[in-house]
């Protein structure tokens, strides 16, 4: 298994620079992500991992060793693409042991291999069908036996779920995480799915026209992003830009458009935002599902919002609201508010108690909204969101 | 509206086909045109149809090529019923024995001045018209062998002077000839043989057909062909192969001493030619001086003695001193001989 | 966290369903729809116009020729064939196909090469090589054998310059010619071919297999051709088809080699020969192209890509392959464009008879061929009736094929033309009506029956393109017009026909070259007077006059080279304007 490292990367085409100063470890027996939006050099990060593009200067290094330049052919990985790129003329046992047959291994072990492979991706009994008798997801199921029968050293997989339809891509989304973890090997893969991302990666490099926006893991993006985009890319977000009207040791103030929020700052993240000053620019983050939101006067059930105190007068984390949109969803309701101040915002409102039942919310409805000081995360980083 | 456009389109694309066709007729009924069947060259069809033309103020002539003898004869056939030609022009006089026999011709007396009948030459009568006046010769030319002199020395190959003597071993690969299958000038150079040597000529012909690699499809392009130097000898007619040497090649015409005969070209009018009396002009305008001298131009010798001079290449006096052995096409061996031509080159071209 | 209804809000924009391959086909032509309802009017009378034109001038003609040759060869006893026929037949009907065999061999064996290095191995300025390699295309055909004869000929150019070098090159009229001038003639069409071909295949999987440790050479022998058969079997089929058919090289430089077609035609021409010949050959040859069709058929369908690859293709940058494709490239496209130059050597030479060069050049084949409108009128004349008839049937056939599946079995028929020598298609025309008259005239003697051969000739040449562009159709447009009250012709001229415009364009423009070069059924059937260009290039070879044909095939080797580029080029401007 391999250890990647990725130093001073550039890559350019021509003036278009694709990969910009790109500096990224990928560790080994890891599932690492490179996440981010079409463009942002992700898969040709992946490609000159591979082998298929040469770097224009910085270095890859394989365990230690510069790989820059060296052709596919010798660098040991297996490759899975979006369009499964199986071989058409050859049946999927051909396919699979294609790269064996090029080692030059016997006709039985050759055999055997195979044989434990299609077992692997559930495909045994598959053997004598043609590429062109198969669905997309038993395609891709053989372009991974494929990849990883000549026993790699990494696993590189471009978008591969993006051609199949939503359950299939669960499905094998998961099929494919069980392998690499039953595999230990280290595998990389290129998605600009963040939800997918989410859910397999061990580590996620978020990136954005050809620069790493954020390197952590699942926890670490999706509760602590850097930045604004990264906040906004993972996971839904309101995303509001302001500047610190007021400090105090458990919370500040930050005066947004038309509206002041009172955001907490809690005990573990407590060292990031120590040197935090007045009249700082910053942005909020304030995640749907932590709004909640209430019919005018309803009566309020346990572990809704808090009631208005006098501490917490004047901020605009709590009241009174028109609600513009909503979506009944039997387990949620979500939709969107708009304040007195202005501001729109996005929230989804799980209903946890069964035994208050709530009416359905109706558009247009004037609705009490209620937004934790700690529900609401700070960053300084801006980087602006696509 | 869509329909109309239509049904406009097709009368219009319907009159383009039809409009030559009508308009001939109309021009028929007044015998203000004239229609020949001839398969001379296109140069030559032009000016024939100049000069009848200038001649003939008014008068439209069309000259169609049908491709061949062979094909313009089977035109004529075809048509027999309701002839779309007043002339049969071009093409051995035996074609046109046939053409009366299948009663395609009709007669006619040449009324063109200084014309004869018959024309002496080196001692044997030649008879220019047919017997009953269905068809008339109005020029004439040898068999014989066309050879590139270039390639003769350049190899250090002997000259044949006889026709057999193109049986030499050392012209293997170096003779060129037509199909006779397919052409009649092809046809005339082996009636000649076989009137020199009678059955004893296939023996000759086995030995000639080994120095022969194939046999052209084509009966003009053999010229071109030694012209070149492809082939250093082509057993052929003398007129093309003169042509070329005019025209600067290095080519020479022998003709063979132990036989040269007369390939000629002759010309009747069609029966039922719907212009009897401009094809009856015709036929005299191709006998008169004027045409006989424009012929010779292209190496054609006349019919009529007198009217070139003796060191003239293309004059009737020039071939016949030349010519050692003149042999005159004898009608009698025509079946038999064509039968076993026909058997004869069917194997050589089946074996090669 | 509760998964909510649907997926995420999915971060990336449009482009990724732009990225996608589509990993099926539309669900429209996935099972082959035909418009409901009865067939109006109209509609029948324009259908029925087509397949009359198709009934008349092929169906009849090819059936009258069959039953024609049976009874021929039934009554061999009463009129006996020729001796040792059958044999013969046999014999010829071998050299033929050996021919064509050896000639599929070589044009394959230089094409596939010369198209890998090209797509594959950023050759410069391939782009040029490959315009200048369409004139091939382009030229009449029995110039480009008789200049194969002042190259390669015992006084040939070549053959002086290897005699310098101690070569002594073989004598050249017979199969060797042959093979010569055909490969020559069809190395162009095949490189195409394959050059289509492999902008097919994606490059993912030529990566999938380096990444599993094949080397450039094993990916492509083992990946890459392989994808390519029904491309490599369609041009195979192709060069194979169109060495049967020739005609210019048998008559020029074929010699004693025997060939089908140069028996048809010159028993068909002479009167000495057997006139049952040309019959029997004729229909020995359409049972052969029956049973080939329907190779040829399926091959089209297979080479007609369905997805659109957004994937590009594999291009490698190793700079010994690069050198090597570009000197490649460069020796072949010269040695194949030769005969080319010869050709407009010799059009300006007095004579050119063993020498380097022609002892003397002229002007004069120009004026004098310059002077030759009526070949040109004709030309021209033929252009414009015949390109309209077959771009009105491929429309009418397309649209027959596409909207209503239970008439595809007449794509067969349709096909079959393709397939047929040009010489068959001639003979049997010209027999079906000999004594045919209409309006009192004799039809054989009218140009209708030439301008129909030459019409049916080309029909499929057409029809492909056209049916190209309705593939690419959904029919359901065309339901939504009449569901909107338009009745189907008007519904066909309204929404159909502007999207399959860029197709009838290409169509047209194929079509014309195609109807201008068209020799070997004109050879057969033209009547007298209507010697078009191709003809008089024929006519003028045969005659000897070397030099005036060459001029006329340069002139007309310009015409069509400069009506392609314009009408490509007025094509490409139409395509930006439709996106």
């Amino acid at each position: 298994m391999a250890d990647i490292l990725v130093q001073n990367l550039v890559k350019k085409f021509g003036t278009a620079t694709a990969v910009d100063n790109l500096n990224l470890e990928i560790k080994k027996g890891e599932m690492t992500a490179l996440l981010g939006p079409s463009g942002c050099g992700k898969t040709t990060l992946l490609r000159m991992l591979a082998g298929f593009e040469t770097p224009t200067s910085g270095t890859i290094r394989v365990n230690g060793q510069v790989v820059n330049d060296l052709p596919p052919q010798q660098r040991k990985i297996g490759i899975v693409f979006q369009d499964y790129a199986i071989f058409p003329t050859m049946t999927v046992f051909d396919n699979i042991a294609y790269g064996l047959k090029i080692k030059k291994l016997d006709k039985a072990e050759i055999n055997r291999s195979v044989m434990e492979y299609l077992g692997l991706v559930g495909l045994v009994g598959y053997e004598k069908r043609m590429p062109s008798q198969l669905s997309g997801g038993q395609q891709q199921r053989v372009a991974l036996a494929r990849a990883l029968i000549t026993k790699p050293e990494v696993l590189l997989l471009d978008e591969p779920l993006s051609n199949l339809d939503a359950a299939l891509r669960l499905r094998i989304r998961k099929e494919i995480r069980k392998i690499q973890q039953a595999l230990g090997i280290t595998a990389v893969f290129v998605t600009h799915d963040q939800e997918e991302a989410l859910s397999i990666a061990d580590r996620i490099f978020v990136m954005r026209s050809g620069k790493l926006m954020q390197a952590g893991t699942p926890a670490e993006i999706y509760a602590r992003p850097q930045n604004d985009f990264v906040a906004d890319f993972i996971g839904k977000s309101n995303i509001l830009y302001g500047k610190v009207v007021d400090v105090q040791s458990q919370s500040l103030r930050v005066q947004t458009k038309g509206a002041e929020f009172e955001v907490r700052r809690p005990a573990h993240d407590a060292a990031r935002l120590d040197a935090i000053t007045v009249n700082q620019d910053v942005w909020i983050s304030i995640r749907p599902h932590l709004i909640q939101v209430r019919a005018k006067g309803a009566e309020s059930g346990e572990g809704t919002a808090a009631k208005h105190t006098a501490a917490n007068h004047g901020v605009a984390n709590y009241g009174e609201a028109r609600l513009t949109y909503v979506e009944y969803l039997g387990n949620y309701t979500k939709g969107e508010i708009h304040l007195a101040a202005g501001i729109d915002l996005e929230f989804e409102h799980y209903h946890l108690d069964a035994e208050h039942e709530e009416t359905p919310l109706i558009r247009g409805q004037d609705v009490e909204y209620a937004i934790k000081p700690g529900n609401i995360y700070l960053g300084l980083d801006i980087k602006g969101i696509e | 509206m869509k329909g109309m456009l239509r049904k406009l389109a097709v009368l219009l694309v319907a009159a383009a086909l039809f409009a030559p066709t009508l308009s001939r007729g109309i021009l028929q009924a007044q015998e203000k045109e004239l229609v020949v069947y001839s398969t001379i060259f296109a140069e030559y069809a032009d000016k024939m149809k100049a000069e009848f033309e200038k001649l003939n103020p008014g008068v439209k002539v069309y000259i169609i090529n049908p491709g061949g003898t062979e094909a313009m004869i089977k035109k004529l056939e075809a048509e027999k019923g309701n002839p779309q030609a007043d002339i049969m022009h071009s093409g051995d006089s035996s074609n046109y024995l046939y053409a009366k026999k299948q009663g395609l011709l009709q007669p006619y007396a040449p009324t063109a001045p200084g014309f004869k009948p018959t024309l002496d030459i080196g001692g044997k009568q030649l008879a220019l018209s047919d017997k009953d006046n269905y068809y008339h010769v109005f020029n004439m030319m040898f068999t014989g062998i066309m050879v590139n002199e270039d390639l003769v020395k350049e190899k250090k190959l002997p000259l044949p002077k006889n026709f057999k003597d193109l049986a030499n071993p050392a012209y293997k690969g170096l003779v060129m000839s037509a199909n006779p299958l397919k052409s009649s000038t092809a046809v005339t150079n082996i009636m000649a043989t076989y009137q020199m040597y009678g059955d004893k000529v296939w023996d000759i012909w086995d030995a000639i057909n080994k120095n022969i690699p194939y046999y052209s499809n084509s009966s003009s392009s053999i010229y071109t062909l030694v012209e070149k130097g492809e082939f250093a000898f082509t057993i052929g007619l003398s007129r093309p192969a003169l042509v070329s040497r005019k025209n600067g090649n290095p080519v020479n015409f022998i003709f063979p001493e132990d036989g040269a005969m007369i390939s000629d070209n002759a010309m009747g009018i069609v029966a039922g030619a719907k212009h009897p009396n401009l094809a009856k002009k015709f036929i005299d305008f191709i006998l008169s001086d004027q045409m006989q001298l424009f012929g010779a131009e292209y190496l054609y010798i006349p019919v009529k003695k007198g009217l070139l001079p003796a060191s003239n290449p293309a004059s009737l006096e020039n071939a016949s001193a030349q010519i050692k052995t003149l042999l005159l096409p004898d009608p009698s061996l025509e079946e038999k001989a064509r039968a076993d031509i026909q058997a004869k080159f069917g194997e050589y071209i089946r074996l090669k | 966290m509760p998964c909510p209804r649907g997926a995420n809000r999915i971060r990336g924009p449009a482009s990724f369903r732009s990225r996608s391959m589509t990993q099926t086909l539309p669900r429209a032509s996935a099972r082959p729809r035909r418009l409901t309802g009865k067939t109006s009017p109209d509609v029948a009378l324009i259908y029925g116009i087509a397949i009359a034109f198709v009934t008349l001038f092929l169906i009849y003609p090819i059936v009258n020729l069959l039953v024609s040759s049976a009874l021929a060869v039934l009554n061999a006893a009463s009129k006996p064939l020729p001796e040792h026929f059958f044999g013969y037949m046999l014999t010829v009907t071998w050299n033929t196909f050996y021919l064509a065999l050896l000639t599929t061999c070589f044009s394959l064996a230089i094409a596939l090469p010369l198209a890998i290095l090209i797509t594959k191995f950023k050759v410069r300025s391939a782009n040029i090589w490959l315009g200048l390699l369409t004139v091939p295309l382009i030229t009449p055909a029995f110039i480009s054998s008789f200049s194969v004869i002042i190259l390669l000929g015992r006084t040939g150019v070549l053959t002086k310059a290897l005699k310098l070098l101690g070569i002594q090159f073989p004598q050249i009229y017979g199969l060797l010619g042959l093979v010569i001038t055909q490969t020559l003639h069809t190395i162009p069409y095949s490189l195409l071919v394959l050059i289509a071909g492999l902008k097919t295949v994606p490059r993912h999987i030529e990566e999938a297999a380096q990444s599993m440790g094949a080397s450039i050479a094993k990916t492509i022998f083992t990946i890459v051709i392989p994808s390519l058969y029904p491309h490599i079997l369609m041009a195979g089929i192709m060069v194979f088809l169109t060495s049967i058919g020739d005609i210019g090289g048998p008559l020029i430089i074929g010699g004693n080699y025997k060939v089908i077609s140069m028996e048809i035609y010159s028993n068909f021409i002479s009167y000495l020969g057997d006139e049952r010949i040309p019959l029997i050959f004729s229909a020995w040859l359409i049972l052969l192209s029956i049973i080939l069709m329907i190779g040829v058929n399926k091959l089209m369908q297979l080479t007609n890509v369905k997805t659109k690859f957004r994937i590009g293709i594999m291009e490698y940058s190793n700079k010994k392959a690069r050198l090597f494709g570009t000197l490649f490239i460069a020796i072949i496209s010269i040695l194949l464009l030769l005969p080319y130059v010869a050709i407009i050597i010799q059009s300006f030479a007095v004579r050119w008879n063993n020498s380097w060069l022609p002892a003397a050049f002229t002007l004069a084949n120009y004026q004098k061929v310059a002077g030759e409108t009526g070949a040109m009128l004709k030309t021209l004349i033929l252009l414009g009736t015949v390109t309209p008839i077959i771009v009105l049937l491929g429309i009418i056939f397309g649209q027959m094929y596409k909207t209503r599946p239970g008439m595809r079995w007449l794509s067969y028929i349709t096909l079959l033309p393709f397939i047929l020598p040009g010489v068959v298609v001639g003979v049997s025309i010209l027999q079906g009506y000999a004594t045919v008259k209409l309006f009192g005239l004799s039809l054989s003697g009218s140009v209708i029956l030439m301008i129909a051969a030459i019409a049916i000739r080309r029909l499929p040449v057409v029809l492909k393109p056209i049916e190209a562009g309705f593939a690419k159709i959904d029919i359901g447009q065309e339901e939504a017009a009449v569901s909107l009250g338009a009745r189907e012709l008007k519904a066909f001229m309204t929404v159909i026909f502007p999207q399959i415009r860029i197709s009838v364009y290409s169509a047209i423009v194929i079509g014309m070259i195609k109807v201008v070069t068209e020799l070997a059924s004109s050879l057969i059937i033209y009547p007298p007077g209507w010697r078009n260009m191709s003809l008089y290039v024929a006519y003028y070879v045969s005659e000897g006059f070397i030099s005036q044909a060459s001029a006329m095939a340069v002139i007309m080797i310009i015409l069509v080279g400069i009506g392609t580029v314009v009408s490509n080029y007025l094509t490409s401007k139409e395509n930006k304007k439709y996106g």
